[in-house]
């Protein structure tokens, strides 16, 4: 007895064992995010860099800016062409930009970016009718449907963003006979021009380089079209199909940036509940031991 | 049994905490590795092209036609725009045979308008009748066909008859402002 009661204190059963490491892992992961959250919003001055984008990206009134627009358009804020405005994000010439939008100093916006950030994606609300699913009926051959994607990336390195459409649904292989056209109107880049068919699941790759503000933005142009030589068999015919944007590279990568503090208070409530958890068990099992 | 059912309970819930601290790893490793945005589903349905003529039912029977020369019979049809979009509509006869159609006119009316006259032989898929308006979808059109024959037909159309098929063909308005059916 005497030999057995020590032993029984110092062991912790499998169950336990597997419990704190878990807790400790989520605890970890949970910080982790916490601290890029506290980072982004509290230490990463460029998201007032952010509010300047969007407040230009909206004004109708700033087509005559467009004098200083980047023809390095890689490494500049990319435009949305319905109305030639031209978005704040770029190198070097984007400060005029800033300045037109009669928000913050221009400056300031060029001295606060040099913070190193990973990579980050977002859907980026640019303007009221950008990333607005389609939701097209009554589709006809010759039909063309455009729509455009506004993607914001926080960086510190050159990256590929990489983007994908998916086919989640599909009747009378339409997929066939409707047509995808996916540009990047900045470069009038066209990335892929053809079938639904042939573009599922298939990567499009759009070098993002590195530039002075740590952030770009990429509006894609999306056109969905069908020939007038469609024949009557993909009549009443219906096609669904997901777009997603993201970044390969494991060294860079970290979550999106939504802007949704929910998400965040939840990371915080799973740190903080792991580590009780993790104290309750430590404390009960304790307790019992000491009970025997 | 006591000490068993501790046991059990004890057991059960380690499993649970396990569970849920996998759970609880797998969400935010997910949330720190992927960065992905994605707009889910976009949709995207075509439209339908659909007419229907006379709602199926022969436009001439042969019940009450009895023609003579100089003399004319005239039938209502409709034309009901089934599909989803707006249509143009074209209408003409094939399989034509028997003798009378050389001494009968048809006429066809949109209302006070005249839309075709001439011969059945006239009437053919390459110089159809065919509509200046689009047909809405739901749209239910009356067409007038007048059949005369002309005073100048002899004797030897006695008796005679004249057969056909009238076919109506729909093609979408939209993107064909050529009005083109083929």
């Amino acid at each position: 007895m005497p030999k057995s009661a020590p032993d029984k204190k110092k062991k912790l059963s499998p169950q336990i064992i597997v419990i704190i490491v878990l807790a400790i892992l989520v605890a970890i992961s949970a910080g982790a995010l916490a601290t890029r959250y506290i980072y982004l919003n509290f230490f990463d001055n460029s998201k007032a860099t952010v509010t300047i984008e969007d407040n230009l990206i909206g004004d109708n009134n700033n087509q005559d800016a467009e004098s200083n627009q980047n023809a390095d358009t890689d490494q500049s804020a990319d435009t949305n062409p319905e109305n030639d405005s031209q978005q704040a994000v770029g190198e070097n010439n984007n400060t005029s930009d800033l300045s037109d939008s009669g928000q913050g100093n221009t400056d300031e916006t060029k001295t606060e970016t040099e913070k190193p950030k990973a990579t980050v994606i977002e859907l980026f609300k640019g303007q009221p009718e950008d990333n607005e699913t389609f939701n097209v009926t009554n589709m006809l051959p010759g039909d063309i449907v455009t729509k455009y994607f506004c993607v914001k990336a926080t960086h510190d390195s050159d990256f590929n963003l990489l983007f994908a459409a998916q086919i989640t649904n599909q009747t009378k292989q339409l997929a066939n006979a409707l047509n995808i056209r996916i540009s990047i109107p900045e470069t009038d880049t066209v990335l892929y021009d053809g079938t639904f068919a042939q573009a599922d699941k298939q990567e499009l790759c759009k070098t993002v380089l590195k530039n002075d503000q740590g952030q770009t933005i990429i509006y894609y142009k999306i056109d969905v079209y069908m020939d007038t030589s469609v024949g009557n068999e993909y009549q009443a015919a219906s096609l669904t199909a997901d777009f997603d944007w993201y970044v390969n590279e494991q060294d860079s990568l970290t979550s999106p940036d939504t802007g949704d503090n929910l998400n965040i208070i939840l990371w915080s409530i799973l740190l903080l509940s792991s580590a009780a958890i993790m104290l309750l068990l430590l404390l009960k099992s304790r307790k019992e031991e000491n009970k025997r | 049994m006591n000490n068993s059912g501790v046991t059990k309970k004890r057991a059960y819930g380690h499993i649970a905490v396990i569970i849920i601290l996998v759970l609880m790893l797998a969400a935010t490793t997910y949330a720190l590795i992927l960065s992905l945005v994605s707009a889910d589903g976009n949709i995207f349905e075509t439209g339908q092209v659909e007419i229907e003529l006379n709602g199926g039912q022969t436009v001439f029977d042969g019940s009450d036609v009895n023609i003579a020369p100089g003399l004319s019979t005239e039938k209502s049809f409709t034309l009901e725009n089934k599909g989803t979009a707006d249509i143009y509509y074209r209408i003409y006869m094939e399989n034509i045979s028997g003798a009378l159609q050389e001494v009968l006119t048809f006429e066809i009316y949109d209302q006070d308008k005249l839309l075709f006259s001439g011969k059945s032989k006239d009437l053919t898929k390459d110089s159809p009748c065919t509509s200046d308006t689009p047909l809405a979808p739901g749209e239910i059109k009356t067409l007038k066909a007048v059949v005369k024959m002309s005073e100048d037909a002899d004797n030897t159309y006695q008796n005679g008859d004249i057969t056909f098929d009238i076919t109506a063909d729909a093609v979408q308005a939209k993107n064909n402002s050529n009005k083109v059916f083929d």
